[in-house]
């Protein structure tokens, strides 16, 4: 058998974003998303781009881009080494450009095969309602973010 | 008795794979770019999946017989969703043409008829009866098509082999009840009088409740997601409307029952099954007690020993993963045709998928990748037609309007002008992807987009020194985006173009 990619058992329930799910919330929420697939470089958030979806990453990795250059989250930090942001299984990303209705501030670009959960960006809202659970995971990741921006994996 | 069928085995530049309509698509397209290739299938004619399927008889994409435009005129593919397209009148066979024209949604007879004629007007070559067995590389990189006629060697392959395999999801018992495929050759009579469980909400589901509600007692069915129909939603969601009758049914109480359900079991009973599910709304747990149990769960790619070569798969194996020109992502020179394309998802602006797991979208794809094959594979230069700098704002607001590719292909497919050394040029129908992700010179795409309001717009993806940025524009009344407003803004913005 040649290498190909790994086939990713997707197993919501691994994933921080919906570990708080049971078993039947899961079913639920596994056909609330499409599955996507992208190359080594190829662009999943445009920045400038309006329109965009929720992402949820299943394997492979991204590259976080503002204005063509890697994100430094550390920089802000005094004394503290650069340290760009790769995204990895687990993470999301869109979910900013798609909760404040507005162009998206940074491209996010593949860095190897990934496979993705993607969700259109107007049925965020409505989702993160039906699954406050998820809502409340989301707001702790994104706000870990701000807490710790070298760290936020 | 010699065989006197056509493309024998050897050694070719290219083979398709599969005479369906996005395998006859292609061919039809790269034999006008004097790409010579075999078309082989296992099939003894042509039409791939519309020689069995819809079950029901009739599609769910329309054909208007009589549209605001001339039937056969390159603008009349926008209200056709069915027919291939051709570059010369002489080679069309419209569906509409061989359409009774007591329904907008053409049956599949009428279907297959178009294809049958369209091979014939459009000298489509095929082989028929000859059916892909096996696949392999030799040392000089060429592909090697083991048949059941012997081996074909070829550059480039094109699989256009249909998304019509089924697939189960991993729900124990689910493997002893039979999918829509088996439905199809089976029929329905078996179901007369009975209690049936329909596990999916999609098209293919409600397609057979739909069919089902003249003949079942009684119908069910079952998924963990709640519905959205394309009516309430404004994106093509299942249910589409020709199937919406059993919604309207349930909610009216008249016998069918549509509930949101994570299934855990099929059992298995002496006169039917016993369908154990979880309500995803909160409603608990329940056991259905059916007669009948039919899976309707989806689809998968026929990639035979593919996977083998080193063909890479997502969406729990059902989908090759493809380049922006339906390349596979992992072997080069592989690509696929057909409703297989919606591997490739486009830019899913606004959420909208690409169009292309249906006829009305891939024939679109098609005649862009013959292109790219052409260019990439076999040195073919595209033509390049110099347009008039002083028309060409009219030419991309005309575009905007009427260009059946880009109404088929929302934000996937787009006109593309591109300025250089103060000539204009254009490129054709190009994926638009691939032109908001590449370098070159100055250059405008128009497309046109659905937003979250239902508003279809144009939108112009204007790269100047190298940066791309997306400009959409007003909607108009009757989606005529020929306005003064519009014509002066784009002008504004073709105007700072090449400089």
């Amino acid at each position: 058998m040649a290498e190909g990619l790994p086939q990713v058992d997707i197993d919501l329930a691994a994933l921080p974003l919906f570990s708080v799910l049971t078993s039947t919330e899961l079913d639920a929420v596994t056909q609330e998303f499409d599955e996507e697939y992208a190359q080594p470089g190829e662009r999943l958030l445009r920045e400038g781009f309006v329109g965009t979806g929720f992402y949820v990453v299943i394997s492979g990795e991204a590259d976080w881009l503002v204005g063509g250059q890697r994100v430094d989250r550390s920089a802000t930090l005094i004394g503290s080494p650069p340290k760009p942001v790769t995204m990895r299984r687990g993470d999301w990303f869109g979910e900013l450009s798609v909760l404040f209705g507005e162009p998206s501030i940074s491209d996010v670009v593949a860095l190897t095969s990934m496979q993705l959960l993607v969700m259109p960006g107007h049925e965020l809202e409505g989702f993160l309602f039906r699954y406050p659970k998820v809502m409340f995971q989301l707001l702790k990741g994104d706000a870990r973010r701000l807490r710790d921006p070298e760290r936020w994996r | 008795m010699s065989d006197e069928r056509t493309s024998p085995p050897g050694e070719y530049p290219l083979v398709i794979v599969g005479s369906g309509p996005g395998g006859l698509q292609l061919s039809y397209d790269l034999s006008r770019l004097g790409i010579e290739h075999a078309l082989i299938s296992k099939d003894s004619g042509p039409g791939g999946m519309f020689r069995r399927f819809p079950m029901f008889g009739r599609l769910i994409t329309c054909s208007r017989p009589h549209a605001i435009v001339d039937c056969g005129c390159p603008a009349y593919f926008r209200y056709d969703w069915n027919s291939l397209v051709t570059e010369d009148e002489t080679d069309q066979a419209l569906v509409t043409e061989f359409m009774d024209g007591d329904n907008y949604f053409p049956s599949r007879a009428e279907m297959e008829s178009s294809f049958a004629a369209f091979v014939e007007r459009g000298g489509v070559d095929a082989r028929y009866d000859c059916t892909w067995e096996s696949t392999r590389r030799d040392d000089d990189g060429s592909f090697v098509l083991g048949t059941s006629d012997g081996e074909y060697r070829a550059k480039v392959l094109v699989f256009a082999v249909g998304m019509i395999e089924p697939w189960r999801p991993p729900t124990p018992g689910i493997e002893d009840v039979p999918h829509y495929v088996d439905i199809a050759e089976s029929g329905i009579d078996y179901l007369r009088e009975k209690k049936v469980f329909i596990i999916g909400k999609r098209n293919s589901a409600f397609e057979i409740a739909n069919g089902l509600l003249a003949h079942a007692c009684q119908l069910i069915l079952g998924s963990p997601h709640g519905v959205r129909p394309s009516i309430t939603t404004g994106f093509p969601t299942a249910p589409r409307a020709r199937y919406v009758q059993p919604l309207e049914d349930a909610r009216f109480g008249g016998g069918t029952f549509v509930v949101d359900v994570a299934l855990e079991r099929i059992e298995r009973t002496s006169d039917g099954y016993k369908v154990h599910a979880d309500g995803t709304s909160g409603l608990g747990k329940v056991v259905f007690e059916v007669d009948e149990v039919i899976a309707c769960t989806g689809f998968a790619t026929g990639l035979g020993d593919l996977r083998d070569l080193g063909v890479e798969t997502f969406y729990k194996d059902r989908l090759p993963t493809q380049t922006p020109y339906w390349e596979s992502a992992s072997v080069p020179g592989i690509y696929f045709a057909g409703s297989a394309m919606q591997g490739q998802a486009g830019m899913r602006k606004y959420g909208w998928p690409s169009h292309s797991a249906s006829v009305g979208g891939f024939r679109f794809n098609a005649q862009v990748q013959a292109r790219h094959i052409a260019a990439e594979h076999f040195g073919y230069e595209p033509a390049r037609p110099e347009v008039d700098p002083e028309s060409a704002v009219d030419y991309l607001l005309s575009q905007a309007t009427s260009e059946a590719a880009i109404w088929s292909q929302h934000s996937n497919l787009a006109r593309k002008l591109t300025v250089e050394n103060g000539a204009v040029y254009d490129d054709g129908i190009s994926v638009l992807m691939d032109f908001v992700d590449s370098s070159g010179p100055d250059a405008i795409a128009i497309t046109v987009e659905t937003t979250l309001e239902g508003e279809i717009q144009p939108c112009a993806y204007v790269r100047r020194d190298g940066d791309v940025r997306e400009e959409p524009f007003d909607p108009a009344w009757m989606n005529d985006f020929r306005t003064e407003d519009n014509r002066a803004r784009l002008g504004e913005i073709f105007a700072g173009l090449g400089g």
